[in-house]
């Protein structure tokens, strides 16, 4: 078991006052506090070379278990191994096998080139001349930003800074990886390279992944398995497949017709089903198992110009999850 | 240990890396320490046309312990400052994240991060100052003292960093300490000013629970009085808890460390 998580609990107490001048005088004096439970019990079990991707909306709780696995942040309540390394002892040995890639933050120093900050990281990590070389040479050839190296990090593009700090993370060729939204605000082309970098390197090197992303389509191609938290809540530990067929088990079936069919033929499927009719193609979204009798009486009627058939995309069908999760699950 | 130095040589090449590629800001500190140099140089200068010692300090101890003063300040700027001063933006904005997942230790990385390079010119102009200085003044150290002072001056750095760490600090409390760079100026002041000037509970104080007087003045003492050693020992001794308590509450500010939201 590379990660174990029993009942972990995390609260922050947060300062609070309303609006306006005299609110802030107010509270200069008499300063009031709550308490934000971000995580509220959560137990996760991640296997050795595992990639699991970690949904949840904004404020869900999912950086503060990410920064709760690396050591970050200590627990309030609840256990918490990783690799039988307690994370909040910071022990050296367990930094050296776990790291972390943040979107929104930057760990590259700006105005100097990427490659002098990897350079800084081989001394941290004491890295050998032969380890970093191999590393670095794997890494930068997947990346494909050998012509990069030596520019200046603020001279870089988004996709290529974000690239560079995989990189930088990866050098000590950790066995257990943290990307808290790594594709967050990079073009698809950059995204696609994200994607299909973790993938290799997963299969390659058998390291185990963590990933949050809210780009649904990072987790369709990554994630087999997917924890949903919601207001630090597990809500959903098992198949990104089964997520997604709960959630949303209707397809989008798109029939063309050659010619239309009679009025009373149209009345008498509109009594049976559900559907559109525009420019002779029929589109329903209807539940899977009403599908193939569907089908068989519109081949019935014809053979089709053309015939499709598709899941929705999963961004809408996420968005419909997370507007109201307790209808799911 | 020498993983450590190794680490420290990286840091340096990527601040001179860095600070080279912005000639006008490099510059531009040399020129802001020369300021700093030669307004105190007036101030003392201006005092001395009114009087002949300052305690017990007379005009070329007084000068002798200016440039070992700024010396020492160079010193501390090389290495720390601009480091320590940046630990309260690092905590606002969480950026002590990418510090405390290194496999090294967090206070090291945390205070010497960013190299001062400019700091390195200083030094180069001052130590030779300070050996013509002395060279031509009626103080003649023995080659002990010469080495205890070297020894002190290192002490009277740490005390520097301790205390301006131990001030920065306190940022994990108050979740913002943004004034603490004021602070620690204002109160570092008081190490620019020969011990012999303060008298009283504020000498009591300056070398016990605020010990500027044991940064420069000590080791000035060292170089050109033959009273040095037993204020040395003591330097030591409060240099030594100073840090300690530096670390401990390094270590528990630490565990009230709460990131930021990404």
């Amino acid at each position: 078991m590379s990660i174990k998580v029993t009942q972990l609990k995390k609260s922050f107490k947060m300062f609070k006052r309303q609006a306006g001048l005299k609110n802030a005088f107010t509270s200069f004096f008499n300063r009031k506090y709550e308490t934000f439970h971000a995580l509220k019990g959560i137990d996760l079990n991640i296997d050795d070379g595992e990639i699991l991707g970690v949904l949840g909306e904004n404020g869900a709780g999912k950086t503060t278990l990410m920064k709760i696995l690396i050591g970050l942040l200590y627990p309030t309540e609840g256990d918490v191994f990783v690799d039988d390394y307690v994370p909040s002892k910071r022990n050296k040995d367990f930094l050296r096998q776990i790291s972390i890639v943040m979107g929104q933050k930057n760990q590259l120093w700006w105005d100097i080139p990427a490659s002098e900050s990897f350079l800084l990281n081989k001394q941290i990590y004491n890295l050998s001349d032969v380890e970093y070389k191999d590393s670095l040479d794997e890494l930068v050839t997947l990346f494909d930003v050998s012509e990069k190296l030596d520019v200046q990090v603020r001279r870089l593009s988004l996709g290529e800074r974000m690239k560079m700090e995989i990189i930088a993370a990866l050098l000590h060729r950790p066995k257990i990886i943290l990307l808290d939204e790594p594709t967050i605000g990079l073009d698809v082309i950059a995204q696609s390279k994200i994607r299909d970098f973790i993938t290799y390197y997963n299969q390659e090197h058998k390291s185990t992944f963590l990933l949050t992303s809210h780009y649904m389509s990072d987790i369709e191609k990554l994630c087999k398995r997917v924890a949903v938290i919601h207001q630090g809540i597990k809500l959903y530990d098992g198949q990104f497949s089964t997520l997604i067929d709960n959630i949303n088990p209707t397809k989008k079936m798109m029939f063309e017709f050659q010619n239309l069919p009679s009025k009373a033929i149209l009345k008498e499927l509109e009594e049976k089903y559900t559907f559109t009719l525009e420019n002779n193609i029929l589109t329903t979204h209807s539940p899977e198992k009403i599908i193939p009798e569907m089908l068989a009486d519109l081949f019935a009627i014809e053979k089709p110009t053309s015939f499709r058939l598709e899941d929705l995309p999963v961004e809408d069908t996420m968005k419909s999850f997370f507007e109201n999760p307790d209808e799911f699950i | 240990m020498p993983r450590y130095f190794s680490v420290w040589l990286a840091f340096f090449k990527n601040s001179l890396t860095r600070d080279l590629e912005y000639k006008a800001n490099f510059i531009g500190g040399i020129a802001v320490d020369s300021v700093y140099y030669l307004l105190y140089y007036f101030f003392f200068y201006t005092i001395f046309s009114y009087v002949d010692k300052l305690g017990s300090f007379d005009k070329e101890a007084v000068f002798i312990f200016l440039v070992i003063s700024f010396s020492i300040d160079a010193f501390y700027m090389f290495f720390c400052a601009n480091n320590v001063y940046k630990l309260n933006d690092y905590v606002v904005k969480g950026d002590l994240d990418f510090i405390l997942t290194r496999p090294i230790d967090a206070q090291i990385f945390v205070s010497f991060r960013y190299v001062n390079t400019y700091a390195i010119v200083s030094i180069l102009f001052l130590l030779p100052l300070l050996g013509i200085l002395v060279f031509n003044s009626h103080y003649e150290p023995n080659v002990l003292q010469i080495c205890l002072f070297i020894l002190s001056s290192a002490v009277g750095v740490s005390i520097f960093y301790a205390f301006d760490m131990l001030l920065s600090s306190l940022v994990f409390w108050f979740r913002n300490f943004s004034l603490v760079g004021w602070l620690s100026y204002e109160v570092l002041k008081f190490s620019m000013r020969p011990d012999s000037i303060y008298t009283g509970i504020s000498r009591k104080i300056l070398f016990s629970f605020v010990p500027m007087a044991l940064i420069s003045s000590v080791p000035t003492r060292i170089l050109l009085f033959e009273d040095g050693l037993h204020y040395f020992l003591y330097q030591i001794a409060i240099a030594s808890i100073l840090i300690g308590i530096t670390r401990l509450v390094w270590l528990r500010g630490l565990k009230k460390y709460e990131s930021a939201s990404s």
